[in-house]
C-alpha cells in the first residue's frame, strides 16, 4: 500500500472530471513541488568544488574584486561625462498635446495664384494635403498670417485652428473661415475618405477647454451661435442644427 | 458546462457505531477536486512558515560587550593586523551577518489556499480516509470512553501493525465540551471546528492526520466555503 519499492513519483495528469486516486498515499511526507519550481541559490566562497570559490566569480584584483561597490558612485563611466549628466531629465511628455500643422497666407495665396487650390469651392484640409500646400496635417491645419496683405481672394476655408490676423486678413478679403474641431477619427475620415465605407458622423470636443474655444464667434469656432454661412459639409450641418 | 455530475456519493456513518447510516451527496468540486501534490506542497510550506516564531537572535561585533581600542599597535609585532577584539574571527567575538529576529511570514494567493484545501479534502476522500459522520456527540467528557470507541471503529485498517494509534482529526461545526475534553489528552487524537481550518487555510492539520472525522454540519459548511465561485 505505502511501499517505497514501486516508483516514487507521484506525478500523474489531473482531470477534474476524472477522479484519480494516488498510486501511493499521500501524506505529509511525500508532498512536493513541481520541478523546476525552485532553484537552489548561488553561495560564493564555499570551496573549489562549488566552481564559485576562492575569487568568487570577480577575477583577479583590481576595483572591481575590492569590498564594497567596486565604483565611485553609480552611473560612474570612469570619468567620461557620463550619460545623466550629459543628457540629463528635463520636463514631462503630454500625451493629449495638440501639434497643428501651420500654414501661411502667403503660401495659400501662392497656390491658388498657381492654380493648385480652386478658390470658388470650399477649401478644406484634404485639399491642401492633395496639393502639398501642407505636407503633413497633424493634429489639423492652423491658418496663420504670414503675409497676410498679399491675400486678395475671397475662400471659403475650413482648418482646424486659425490665428485672430488670419481670420482679419481672410474676412478682409472677403471670405470666410470656420474653424471646427477634429478628433484623430474625424481628421482620418476628411483626410483619407475612401478608406471609410461610410463617412462617420464627426465627435464634438469633449475637453471644457476645446468646447469654450470652439463655441467662440471670436474664434469663428463651428459651434458659436452667430455662425451664419457656414460651409456646408455633411458634420457641420449636423452641428449647425444643434449649435443654432 | 460540466459535463460530469455535479454531485459525488459518500457513506454518513453513526460514530459510535461505524455502521453506515445512508448516502449522501457531497460536491464533486471540493471533494473530487484535482490532487495537486505541488499545491498542497505549498500550502503545507506556506502554513509552517507563518507558524515559525522566528525569535532567534546574535550579536554582532558592535554589540559583543568588549572596548572598541585598537587591540595591538599596527606595526611592528611581527604578527597580523588587528583592530577590534570582537571582530567575527576573534574568539569570543560577535557573529557576522548572524540570524536577526524577524517574521518568516510568507503571502499565498488566496485562490492557491482554496485550491489546496479542495486538494487536501479531495485526497482524504480519495485515499479512504475521510469518514463522515452523522454528529459527534459523547455522553462523557471521560477520554477512556473516547479511546474505546475509537479503537473499536479502527478507522484505519492498518492500526494493528503500528505501535501506537494513528492520528485523527475530528471536524464539527462548534466546539464541543466533551469532546475537547475527551480528546486532549489523546495525544494523536485533535479536534477543530470547520471555521478553524478554513480561516487558516489549515492544509497540514488535514493532511497531517491519517483519517479525518468529518460531522454532517462540518461537511456541509466546508463544501459552501470551498466550492469555487
Amino acid at each position: 500500500m505505502h511501499s517505497i519499492l514501486k516508483s516514487t513519483c507521484t506525478t500523474f495528469r489531473t482531470y477534474v472530471t476524472i477522479l484519480q486516486k494516488p498510486r501511493i498515499l499521500l501524506g505529509l511526507g511525500n508532498l512536493s513541488d513541481n520541478p523546476g519550481a525552485t532553484k537552489q541559490r548561488k553561495r560564493v566562497g564555499r570551496g573549489p568544488a562549488s566552481g564559485h570559490g576562492k575569487t568568487c566569480g570577480r577575477g583577479q584584483k583590481g576595483q572591481k574584486a575590492r569590498g564594497g561597490n567596486g565604483k565611485p558612485r553609480r552611473g560612474f563611466e570612469g570619468g567620461q561625462t557620463s550619460i545623466s549628466v550629459a543628457f540629463p531629465k528635463r520636463g514631462f511628455h503630454n500625451r493629449n498635446e495638440k501639434t497643428y500643422a501651420p500654414l501661411n497666407l502667403d503660401r495659400l495665396q501662392h497656390w491658388i495664384n498657381t492654380g493648385r487650390i480652386d478658390p470658388s469651392q470650399t477649401i478644406t484640409m484634404k485639399h491642401l494635403l492633395d496639393t502639398r500646400c501642407v505636407h503633413g496635417v497633424k493634429d489639423g491645419v492652423k491658418l496663420l498670417a504670414d503675409g497676410s496683405h498679399y491675400f486678395k481672394t475671397p475662400i471659403k476655408i475650413e482648418v482646424a485652428r486659425a490665428s485672430q490676423t488670419a481670420i482679419k486678413a481672410i474676412e478682409k478679403a472677403g471670405g470666410n473661415i470656420t474653424c471646427r474641431y477634429y478628433n484623430r477619427l474625424a481628421l482620418r475620415a476628411t483626410i483619407k475618405p475612401e478608406k471609410f465605407w461610410k463617412i462617420p458622423k464627426f465627435a464634438a470636443p469633449v475637453k471644457a477647454k476645446d468646447i469654450e474655444w470652439y463655441s467662440n464667434y471670436k474664434n469663428r469656432g463651428y459651434l458659436s451661435k452667430k455662425l451664419a454661412g457656414l460651409p456646408v459639409t455633411q458634420a457641420n450641418a449636423q452641428m449647425a442644427a444643434r449649435a443654432i | 458546462l460540466p459535463v460530469y455530475p455535479p454531485f459525488l456519493q459518500a457513506w454518513y456513518r453513526d460514530f459510535k457505531t461505524n455502521l453506515p447510516l445512508g448516502i449522501m451527496d457531497v460536491e464533486r468540486q471540493v471533494f473530487g477536486a484535482p490532487i495537486r501534490k505541488d499545491i498542497l506542497q505549498r500550502a503545507v510550506i506556506w502554513q509552517r512558515d507563518c507558524l515559525r516564531q522566528g525569535t532567534h537572535s546574535t550579536k554582532n561585533r558592535s554589540e559583543v560587550s568588549g572596548t572598541s581600542k585598537k587591540w595591538a599597535p599596527q606595526k611592528g609585532r611581527g604578527k597580523a593586523r588587528v583592530g577590534s577584539h570582537r571582530a567575527p574571527h576573534w574568539r569570543g567575538g560577535g557573529v557576522a551577518h548572524g540570524p536577526r529576529p524577524r517574521s518568516h511570514d510568507t503571502d499565498l494567493p488566496r485562490q492557491v489556499q482554496e485550491l489546496a484545501l479542495r486538494s487536501a479534502l479531495a485526497t482524504k476522500f480519495a485515499q479512504n480516509q475521510l469518514v463522515i459522520v452523522q454528529d459527534v456527540h459523547l455522553e462523557t467528557e471521560k477520554t477512556k470512553d473516547l479511546k474505546a470507541i475509537l479503537e473499536k471503529n479502527a478507522w484505519d485498517p492498518l492500526a494493528k501493525d503500528r505501535k501506537q494509534g494513528h492520528s485523527i482529526l475530528i471536524l464539527t461545526k462548534d466546539h464541543k465540551n466533551n469532546l475537547d475534553l475527551a480528546s486532549r489528552n489523546l495525544q494523536k487524537v485533535h479536534a477543530l471546528t470547520a471555521e478553524e481550518i478554513l480561516d487558516a487555510g489549515d492544509v497540514y492539520n488535514i493532511m497531517g492526520h491519517e483519517t479525518l472525522i468529518m460531522d454532517k454540519e462540518a461537511t456541509e459548511i466546508l463544501q459552501t466555503a470551498l466550492k469555487p465561485k
